[in-house]
């Protein structure tokens, strides 16, 4: 680890902690009504679509209506993947993706996740990136942000179970922040040098007289929205390793702050939203020291590099003329440290970019974008994901800690009583049922060993990785596993779609019942939700769930490979 | 053949999703019940 590593990660801790209360009070601003300088563009929707925009629907026409959405626009992708050889904006005359790839990336793309069986420069016409996968990458993120606006909504109010609309909170979603800030990350990311064009692919020679292709298309507004709503698909399938997506350290630092930027905002807008500022303070700080936990070990372990390099006697140490730890599958641009850092962000989000290959990641290097996943994304988390998923957790810890004093558990003046818990232990329970039920499926069919290109327990953390980051919605892949087969496009397509929903069903159930609760005055036996200790139970109680659920699966794959590394056995 | 299956699957999905929603309600109301009769008791 060098100091030059250290002083970008921790301005990088900077300004995400400076960015956090004018985002969040942007947004508080946003979902409440009383910033609408596009009012004249959102007032005409709503009278187009038939919006109610005054409507308050009880929790579950709002799941309901939820769901519908995100099915019609998941068929509708489905057929235009099937057609794109008939359709329009196809320079390259790509035909249309096959049937189980077309399901695959309709449910990643519909859920938020981006988990890509393909090339993108290709397999995708340029219409296909931007009228289908664009589209969802703004709508899918717009859901997330919706859903946390509401299950907010659900804790800070006595409201019978209604929880805002969500036609209206999507809309606003999209027009008054994706939009905008994607703009404006575009016009930043062509500065930096991201192409933006429609042109046909490129055949240029090289110096050495190959001829080459190099692949064109309107990438800079795709990678502005795939960063800012945690999506994570990229236009090409190097993804933000490719120079065209992020071509200077400036640009990948605008792509972390950009994944991070509205999940940190959002713990301020919970602040506010429940009149407990310093409550969204303690979330964030929990937040915070699971990220700086996971970057430190990450950064650790790429800098130290592979054991059996040092045994032999190599130069494995950072000098000015190399850069020692781990390089491989990294971009020499970003270095060990931006990598590290980077992998670390785009797994406690639910983004899924990368600007390094995960599977040449150090054994401990590779696990923590696991275990980041497996925690359920609820470290910043995705654009609204992190912060339902955060509060799920919060309503647990706050229930343990009402045992552990043998009180009934209240959570900002509302008691938590057994529906509310079947409500979080549903969501927290789906999780190992379909990663761990799907990883040992594939880990003994033959359909699942055959996209394995690595043996022993890297191979089995390939299909550990792939589930996980499916079901976490999060789309990055340890790129040894092939997916592309009916078995994995299948199977990977429905834990894309558990993941999602069976996590939010539950998550709008439980804030439908709290808003149903009355609102009942501190005592001195109230656990109080602001306080280090509060701080460090949520921590406590995250890594436990997650730890406990998980580990005997890490052991079989990352841990024991840290071990046969270090004893000279590789997979 | 197979497009018809993946859209019956999608549509099973989202099916089994909106009888969830409604599950998840009937688990609260039950709930309601069981702590109405508590509290009279």
């Amino acid at each position: 680890m060098t100091a030059n590593g250290w002083v970008q990660i921790l301005f990088f801790c900077v300004v995400l902690f400076a960015i956090t209360k004018p985002m969040g009070i942007y947004m508080l601003k946003v979902f409440d009504g009383s910033y609408r300088w596009l009012g004249f563009l959102e007032r005409p929707i709503y009278r187009i679509c038939g919006i109610d925009e005054k409507e308050d629907q009880h929790w579950t026409s709002y799941a309901v209506g939820m769901l519908l959405f995100s099915a019609v626009t998941m068929l509708v992708t489905y057929v235009a993947l099937r057609l794109q050889g008939t359709l329009p904006l196809n320079p390259q005359h790509f035909p249309g993706i096959v049937d189980r790839q077309s399901f695959e990336t309709a449910a990643s793309f519909a859920t938020n996740t981006n988990w890509q069986s393909y090339s993108g420069e290709s397999t995708m016409s340029y219409l296909s990136q931007m009228s289908q996968l664009a589209m969802h990458n703004f709508a899918s993120a717009a859901v997330g942000i919706a859903i946390a606006i509401a299950v907010i909504r659900g804790i800070s109010r006595r409201s019978a179970g209604k929880l805002g609309n969500f036609w209206v909170d999507t809309i606003r979603g999209t027009l008054y922040i994706l939009i905008p800030f994607a703009f404006v990350l575009a016009l930043l990311m062509v500065q930096q040098g991201a192409i933006q064009n429609f042109s046909s692919y490129l055949t240029v020679t090289t110096l050495e007289g190959a001829k080459q292709t190099l692949a064109m298309g309107p990438v800079a507004s795709q990678e502005a929205i795939k960063q800012l709503g945690t999506n994570g698909g990229g236009f090409f399938n190097a993804n933000s390793a490719h120079p065209f997506e992020n071509p200077t350290p400036w640009s990948n630092f605008l792509s972390m702050i950009a994944i991070f930027v509205i999940p940190t905002g959002l713990t301020y807008t919970l602040g506010r939203m429940v009149k407990h500022q310093r409550h969204g303070w303690a979330v964030w700080a929990a937040m915070f020291i699971l990220f700086f936990a996971g970057t430190t070990t990450a950064y650790w372990a790429e800098a130290r590099g592979n054991p059996i390099h040092a045994a032999e006697g190599l130069d494995v140490k950072a000098s000015s003329l190399q850069s020692g730890g781990n390089m491989e599958g990294k971009e020499v641009r970003f270095g060990i440290a931006n990598s590290a850092l980077f992998a670390v962000i785009t797994t406690d989000a639910s983004c899924g970019a990368v600007n390094a290959m995960h599977d040449s990641f150090t054994a401990i290097g590779g696990m923590v974008p696991l275990v980041n996943m497996q925690l359920g994304e609820v470290v910043f988390g995705g654009v609204g994901a992190g912060m339902y998923g955060m509060l799920l957790m919060v309503v647990l810890t706050v229930f343990i800690a009402g045992l552990m004093v043998g009180r009934t558990p209240e959570y900002l003046g509302k008691k938590i009583q057994s529906r509310e818990i079947r409500m979080v232990m549903l969501a927290v329970l789906a999780s190992p049922l379909v990663i761990l039920g799907l990883t040992a499926i594939a880990s003994v069919l033959p359909a699942g060993l055959k996209g394995l290109n690595n043996s022993g327990p890297h191979g089995f953390s390939e299909i550990l990785y792939a589930y996980t980051s499916t079901f976490a919605n999060n789309g990055s892949a340890f790129a040894g596993l092939t997916g592309g087969s009916y078995f994995y496009n299948t199977t990977l397509g429905i834990a894309t779609l558990i993941g999602r929903f069976a996590v939010i069903v539950p998550a709008l159930a439980l804030a439908g019942f709290l808003s149903e609760r009355k609102v009942v005055a501190e005592s001195v036996g109230t656990f109080p939700v602001a306080t280090p200790l509060f701080v460090g139970l949520l921590i406590s109680v995250i890594l436990i769930v997650g730890a406990l659920t998980f580990f005997p699966a890490l052991a079989l794959g990352p841990i024991v490979e840290h071990f046969l590394t270090s004893a000279r056995v590789l997979f | 053949m197979i497009d018809l299956l993946y859209i019956a699957l999608t549509l099973f999905a989202f099916a089994a999703l909106i009888a969830y929603v409604r599950g998840c309600a009937l688990l609260g109301r039950e709930d309601t019940a069981d702590q109405r009769g508590k509290d009279e008791r």
